[in-house]
């Protein structure tokens, strides 16, 4: 009976496991390097609050995650794309930023929706 | 009488179904509107969605990136009496006057004596900043300086 116990929350485990992102480069146009770095770091901070995790490895996550920053004639179109380990993209969402201010409500909300 | 009859039963059933037009406030037609998440409009310079509930989240998106968002609610009016719709023209038309007489006349049963409210005909979903300039000129290509950096 233990055993069979055991053997359903070994199985079930997986319902409540964390979700483990890596961070692909930051495709960047028309926007410097410094806004990469903000929005990751934003993205880390996100991710602890809302119980996901971030690894340094590739082969160690779950999901891919794109951030795209491109320069649009007011502000900067923030793109977020989730993908498989082969690279299909399985959820995406856009949001214009006037200024980095914009950031958060933007990492929060994707933050929400891929955690 | 029947016909009569009909078109007063189809009124009240039409009472509130009134479309609401949507555009953006930089007079763009082209982004998308999307209501409660889903494709309502493919243009925003003729866009009119039909909301249902008590409100309604409306987006203006371009190219898959969202513009702006803004809810939108039933306004409260109570009915006063003395307002209503704007004269009826002259008509030698009996199916007209019944016609305009029972949309008045269900309107009003709609609204008296409580405060149903409806959604507003026209909105403006309100996009980019009210300083366009501060938008434009924020020095994305250039690195943080410590007047940039977030708080």
């Amino acid at each position: 009976m233990i055993r069979y116990i055991a053997i359903i929350l070994l199985l079930a485990s997986s319902l409540w496991a964390k979700k483990e992102y890596f961070i692909l480069p930051v495709q960047l146009q028309g926007v410097h390097e410094d806004y990469a770095e903000k929005i990751t770091s934003l993205v880390r901070e996100y991710a602890a609050i809302d119980g996901f995790a971030i690894v340094s490895k590739k082969e160690d996550c779950d999901y891919l995650l794109q951030i795209k920053l491109l320069r649009e004639e007011f502000g900067v179109a923030v793109i977020f794309e989730k993908r498989k380990k082969n690279d299909k993209v399985v959820w995406s969402y856009g949001h214009i930023a006037y200024t980095p201010n914009d950031f958060i409500p933007i990492v929060s909300h994707v933050s929400h929706e891929i955690k | 009488m029947n016909r009569v009859l009909v078109l007063f039963v189809l009124s009240l059933l039409l009472v509130g179904c009134m479309g609401m037009k949507v555009r953006v406030s930089d007079g763009r037609g082209d982004y998308s509107i999307y209501k409660n998440g889903s494709l309502a409009c493919s243009r925003s310079d003729s866009c009119e969605v039909f909301p249902s509930g008590d409100a309604v989240y409306l987006e203006a998106r371009r190219n898959n990136v969202v513009y702006s968002g803004m809810a939108v609610y039933r306004e409260c009016r109570s009915y006063d009496g003395a307002s209503g719709p704007s004269s009826i023209s002259p008509t030698n038309d009996f199916l007209t006057v019944s016609v305009l007489g029972t949309v008045s006349f269900a309107s009003w049963a709609a609204t008296a004596g409580d405060c149903r409210g409806y959604f507003p005909l026209e909105v403006v979903i309100p996009v980019g900043l009210k300083d366009s300039l501060q938008a434009k000129n924020y020095p994305w290509d250039k690195p943080i300086t410590s007047q940039s950096r977030l708080h």
